[in-house]
């Protein structure tokens, strides 16, 4: 049996069936896809991927292979355990009938995007799955397709760009005395790559997702789906020397880093919407994780890595909290003024909401932090003013938290007293996800290990 | 593991407070919490024994990616400002038995669990643990003044408050990326240690307006301050930069005499303590930047006088006729507070103003006489206060003898710590004074200088009418001064038009025509490096 | 009978052409559908010339279906014409001179129709940037296809339009790459990629059309 198989098939027949459950009584549906997502984790936790006779680390199809080696192991449980919180919580607010089963498409082909040698190919896979991603993130209750559309153009585009790059790759060999395909190549790779990473000026879908999706779709979009970009990124640098070696290429890899949070850290203070300001958010995480690895390849990878791997609750958090209030919400509408006063009557969910945030952004105390503390000493070290530059960025979503916490804890009258609605089952699952932030903020050797 | 025991018995409380929602429990709510609190503080006396102690709370460097790990150390002055923060909490649920009635549970939960980071902030060893101690302190404070307190802009406050203290910490985050004695490590962290403090004009986020149980009000305003003046404690360590140092003298300056005369102008004397704590916050900063080889002493000397003299004052109920005999010891907090010979604040002003006459410049002067006018205010205020009548006690026998434990206790750690200060000095590594110093050379005139103010402060409280009809006009004018609010409308204001810009930018570049965009800058690109 | 065969390239490319000047001008559904079916028809005689036959039907095949699933979507919404609005546009993007009515960015349309003219012919004919070994004309309507299609993307909103600008940009990719890449899972591959962006596309028109007849 090819454990790629297991990872990539098992969510794929699960689909269809998931999506049939959508009216059943009892959550069955989600308990259903929730119960696939954890079984797969904790395959990918215990699993060996090659333990002949019994399982194989490859898997061959039509002359190409897929292929799981142990780096992947962590990714992969980070994957599948951040879309377990993520589909559980679409339990605690129903979402559109597209969401569960659509997740758990886009999970088997970000699998198979994993997986797939060369990995160039890997990025035809980004894309269906990004197509699949469609179906969640316009989900009909939210009356905007931009987001999705949007998101659905950036992946289309930075796949022929990638595809090409092995072409140029092939030219290579076979002529290797003409230096000029390396070149193209590492070119075309890098512009395929920063339009699916998003970096500026293709990084508009970033905030357009997060204003005109739901937010647990957007959780999934950003928390699920990037993962897997970034080990993307961090194979091609350390397969390809010609790119992980070349001291351009990591200049480069810099500066793209520092332009985006710059961007996202001066988008970000200005906002007034808390969806927006995620996507801005992100637009930070994604401009660090560049930087990192374009200053410290291999350090910086699994510093990186380890980044990813503590972002997932504290966006998987933000978008339980926002879901909840946005349906307080006339037209769910997640501006201040929308949202002004419904911390007396949500109070959880308003906290959920601030500490999901303040943990995807690094902030001090938070799960996010750790891994975030070590980025900025290792920036640092070759310029403390890159590491304040990051904080500063951090601080500009901050900023944006404060003004929504301000807006939403003002009570509509002075007798107003605080008088939870939320169902008993968001209170309990918002209270574990805010504590458990809090814990692997101290104790992130729970998550991270030895 | 020995220095978590203290702490333990915090969570423990914390634990039992929230147990005591439970009916069969609710009636021993009091007992609980006075036990878990005299554990606590127990439990850091004995920890006496094997001071200096280190433990590692959570190993980070175990997982190989990250560095460092969250370490406490108790030293001797941690411990003796730690066993003042325990008897400050002490006294709160003590005295806390003569105010029954309302809910109890929460409130004392908050108390421990404030109490409880805010000596994890004191006894952290280094600054990745003062980070998040930070953090947790901050993230324990604005929860506890949303859910807990009341007042019309509670709220704003409560989030600006949050804001200048998280802000505080991120400075103390982009520190940690410079080398320790170097020149932007010593300004982030000041930097820090000001947003914290809330030094003029960034003193608005402190709750002036909350409305919330007397003990836990005392806490919520001394507390924070405690943990930002002990930051300022360990900056006398690195020393101010002499470039900053004018800087931090006039704001320093301005933060206690503005402080002191908003305190002393307050209609309601007992609700002033944020004034006390914003005057004597700038005064603790002017010591560490005057003090000189013993800045940290001293600056030790007035967080002490803080935390005992303030809890005294404010713990009580003010004048009783039935019992007038407490007045004395809430006298003993007042002269705490304005540094009357042989209790603890008596070093650090002292100290203050002999430094500051002994400078010889004419902003030393000038600054040796705003501090005076500080101390005649504050202490004005002061004796105003404890002569105000307040809340009768209450609660029968046991609230009766709560309440003057609590604030018996209070009063012999004041003056245990005044007496015993050279032992205090020791501990400090600090040269040893002794009261022959004090009239030595022309040391007499700083002395007799600050027996004057001291006097001259009862005086104002004496005549206060006559003082405070021809100062009418004067306050009105103070009072905008302190309130800033043109200042922070403008601030605002600024800010909400560059947003406005920025968000079209934005929505210019990300709407409908980001891809054409994204295809021009594609194409300038290529244009401009075609070769 | 062989001067058609040799005249049939030219003559698909030249409808492949004209099918992605139609497809960035009009925002009709119905035209913007049989104008793709006739561009996927002619990308699969174009890359006849460079690849087995097989897989050129296989690519007119896909590019047939995806035009099927777009117009069942398409009538299932009128076509993206409601009660108050016949034709697929947002209130103030359309002008009337006399009897025709147009779209009021329609001159830019026709520059940008002509601004990619020039960077095609600049890039495949001037400069350096043609794909060794293809044939012009499969290089040619490659990047035109490519070029029209991003700017068919830019211009609009409106899902199907951007779906159909989209799969033009994957069309044109295509021509390009298919002849360098011979690995049949990849080209199954992109059509399955074809498949998903029309999934998508069909999904989106369909939500943004209810959301239209709603707010009327």
């Amino acid at each position: 049996m090819p454990a790629p198989l297991v990872f990539i098939i098992i969510p794929l027949l699960a689909a269809p069936m998931v999506y049939g459950l959508y009216r059943a009584r009892g959550w069955l549906d989600v308990w259903a896809a929730g119960g696939v997502t954890i079984l797969l984790a904790v395959f990918a936790r215990f699993m060996p991927f090659a333990a002949e006779p019994f399982i194989q680390d490859t898997f061959a199809f039509w002359g190409r292979a897929f292929v799981l080696e142990a780096i992947d192991r962590e990714t992969l449980v980070n994957l599948f355990v951040t879309a377990t919180l993520i589909f559980l919580a679409a339990g605690l607010n129903r979402q559109g009938r597209f969401f569960l089963p659509a997740g758990l498409a886009v999970l088997s082909f970000l699998v198979a995007a994993l997986s797939v040698r060369p990995f160039l190919f890997a990025a035809i896979f980004f894309q269906i799955a990004a197509a699949l991603s469609v179906f969640m993130l316009a989900d009909g209750r939210l009356v905007t397709t931009r987001g999705a559309l949007r998101y659905l153009s950036f992946a289309t585009l930075g796949v022929p760009f990638i595809l090409f790059t092995g072409w140029l790759l092939d030219s290579y060999a076979a002529q290797p005395e003409e230096p000029r395909w390396l070149a193209q190549a590492a070119l075309t790779l890098l512009i395929g790559l920063f339009i699916l990473l998003g970096v500026a000026p293709f990084h508009s879908w970033l905030p357009v997702v997060a204003e005109n999706s739901p937010p647990l779709a957007t959780a999934f979009v950003l928390g699920v789906a990037r993962a897997p970009l970034v080990l993307f990124l961090v194979r091609l640098l350390n397969t390809y020397d010609w790119l992980g070696m070349n001291m351009g290429v990591s200049t480069l890899l810099a500066a793209a880093g520092v332009m985006m949070i710059i961007i996202g850290g001066v988008f970000a203070v200005s906002q007034r919407n808390l969806s927006r300001c995620i996507g801005y958010a992100a637009l930070i995480n994604l401009g660090l994780i560049l930087l990192v690895v374009g200053l410290e390849r291999e350090i910086g990878a699994q510093a990186a890595l380890a980044d990813v791997m503590m972002r997932g609750l504290g966006i998987w958090l933000w978008a339980a909290g926002l879901d909840t209030l946005r349906r307080a919400t006339s037209g769910g509408e997640v501006t201040f003024a929308a949202l002004a006063g419904l911390g007396w009557r949500y109070p959880f969910a308003v906290a959920a909401l601030a500490i999901g945030v303040l943990s995807f952004i690094g902030a001090p105390l938070m799960a996010g932090f750790p891994a975030r503390w070590n980025i900025l000493q290792l920036l640092a070290a070759h310029n403390p003013w890159l590491a304040v530059l990051v904080v500063a960025a951090m601080l500009s979503v901050g900023v944006v938290v404060m003004r929504g916490l301000a807006s939403m804890t003002t009570p509509a009258s002075p007798d107003e007293v605080i008088a939870p609605q939320e169902s008993r089952w968001n209170i309990v699952a918002l209270s574990a996800g805010m504590l458990l932030i809090v814990a692997l903020g101290a104790f992130p050797q729970i998550v991270l290990g030895a | 593991m020995l220095a978590l025991i203290p702490l333990g018995m915090l969570l423990l409380g914390a634990g039992l407070m929230a147990a005591s929602l439970w009916p069969r429990f609710t009636a021993l709510a009091g007992a609980f919490a006075i036990t878990s609190a005299t554990l606590a503080l127990l439990g850091l006396l004995v920890l006496a024994w094997w001071v200096p102690i280190t433990v590692t709370v959570s190993d980070w460097s175990s997982t190989h990616l990250l560095p460092g790990s969250l370490q406490l150390q108790v030293a001797w002055e941690d411990w003796v400002l730690g066993v003042s923060v325990l008897s400050l909490m002490l006294a709160t649920l003590l005295t806390g038995l003569a105010r029954p009635g309302g809910r109890r549970a929460a409130p004392r939960a908050a108390i421990f669990l404030l109490t409880f980071s805010s000596l994890g902030a004191i006894f952290a060893h280094n600054l990745l643990t003062v980070i998040l101690a930070w953090a947790g302190f901050d993230l324990i404070y604005f929860f506890t003044l949303i859910l807990l307190t009341r007042g019309p802009g509670v709220q704003p406050q409560a989030v600006l408050h949050l804001t200048f203290n998280s802000l505080g910490t991120l400075l103390a985050l982009a520190a940690s990326f410079f080398a320790p004695a170097s020149f932007y490590y010593a300004l982030l962290i000041t930097l820090a240690a000001v947003f914290r403090m809330g030094l003029f004009p960034l003193h608005l986020g402190w709750p002036i307006e909350a409305n919330v149980r007397q003990g836990l009000g005392v806490l919520l305003r001394l507390l924070p301050a405690t943990i930002a003046l002990d930051a300022v404690a360990n900056l006398t360590g690195l020393g101010f930069a002499p470039d900053f140092a004018p800087w931090l003298t006039v704001f320093g300056l301005l933060t206690s005499v503005l402080g002191a005369a908003q305190f002393w102008i307050n209609a309601d004397a007992r609700q002033g303590l944020t004034f006390v704590v914003i005057a004597l916050s700038g005064l603790t900063l002017l010591a560490g930047v005057w003090g000189g080889p013993s800045a940290r002493l001293s600056v030790f000397s007035l967080i002490l006088a803080l935390v005992l003299g303030g809890g005294l004052v404010f713990l009580a109920h003010g004048y009783d006729a039935q019992q007038n005999w407490t007045m004395l010891l809430q006298g003993i907090g007042v002269a705490s507070l304005v540094g009357l010979p042989t209790t603890v604040g008596f070093f650090g002003w002292q100290h203050l103003l002999l430094q500051l006459y002994q400078a010889g410049q004419p902003f030393a002067w000038f600054t040796f006489g705003g501090v005076l006018l500080t101390l005649v205010l504050l202490g004005g205020g002061l004796w105003r206060c404890i002569f105000t009548v307040g809340e009768p006690v209450e609660g029968g026998p046991i609230g009766a003898s709560g309440y003057i434990s609590g604030l018996s206790f209070l009063v012999l750690m004041t003056l245990a710590l005044g007496l015993a200060w050279n032992s205090v000095a020791e501990a400090f590594a600090q040269p040893l004074w002794g009261w022959a110093a004090l009239i030595a050379d022309g040391n007499w005139v700083v002395f007799a200088a600050l027996l004057l103010a001291i006097g001259l402060s009862v005086g104002l409280w004496r005549w206060e009418g006559r003082f405070r009809g021809s100062a009418e006009g004067l306050s009105g004018a103070v009072q905008r001064l302190f309130q800033l609010n043109w200042l922070y409308r403008l601030g605002w204001r600024l800010f909400g038009f560059i947003a406005i810009l920025i968000d079209n930018l934005a929505q210019v570049l990300e709407g409908e025509g980001a891809i054409v965009w994204a295809l021009v800058v594609v194409f300038t690109v290529f244009l401009l490096f075609a070769n | 009978m062989t001067d058609v065969w040799l005249w049939l390239p030219i003559l698909a490319l030249v409808g492949a052409g004209l099918t992605a000047m139609v497809l960035t001008l009009t925002v009709d559904w119905r035209i913007t559908f049989a104008a793709l079916a006739l561009q996927y028809i002619f990308a699969a005689i174009l890359l006849n010339q460079a690849v087995a036959w097989q897989v050129a039907a296989v690519e007119a095949i896909v590019g047939i279906l995806v035009v099927i699933i777009l117009t069942l979507t398409g009538r299932q919404s009128n076509f993206g014409r409601t009660a108050s609005s016949p034709v697929v546009q947002l209130p103030g993007q359309l002008a009337r001179i006399g009897p025709i009515e147009f779209q009021t960015n329609l001159p830019f349309r026709l520059v940008a129709i002509l601004l990619a003219a020039v960077i095609t012919w600049f890039m495949v004919v001037v400069g350096d940037y043609a794909v060794p070994g293809l044939p012009l004309a499969l290089n040619l309507a490659g990047v035109w296809l490519i070029i029209l299609g991003l700017f068919g993307l830019g211009f609009t909103d409106e899902p199907m339009n951007a779906g159909s600008a989209l799969l033009t940009v994957i069309t044109g990719f295509e021509m390009i790459y298919a002849p360098l890449e011979p690995s049949l899972l990849v080209v199954a591959l992109l059509a399955v990629v074809n498949f998903a962006v029309a999934l998508a596309a069909s999904y989106l028109a369909l939500l943004r059309f209810a959301e239209r007849e709603l707010a009327e």
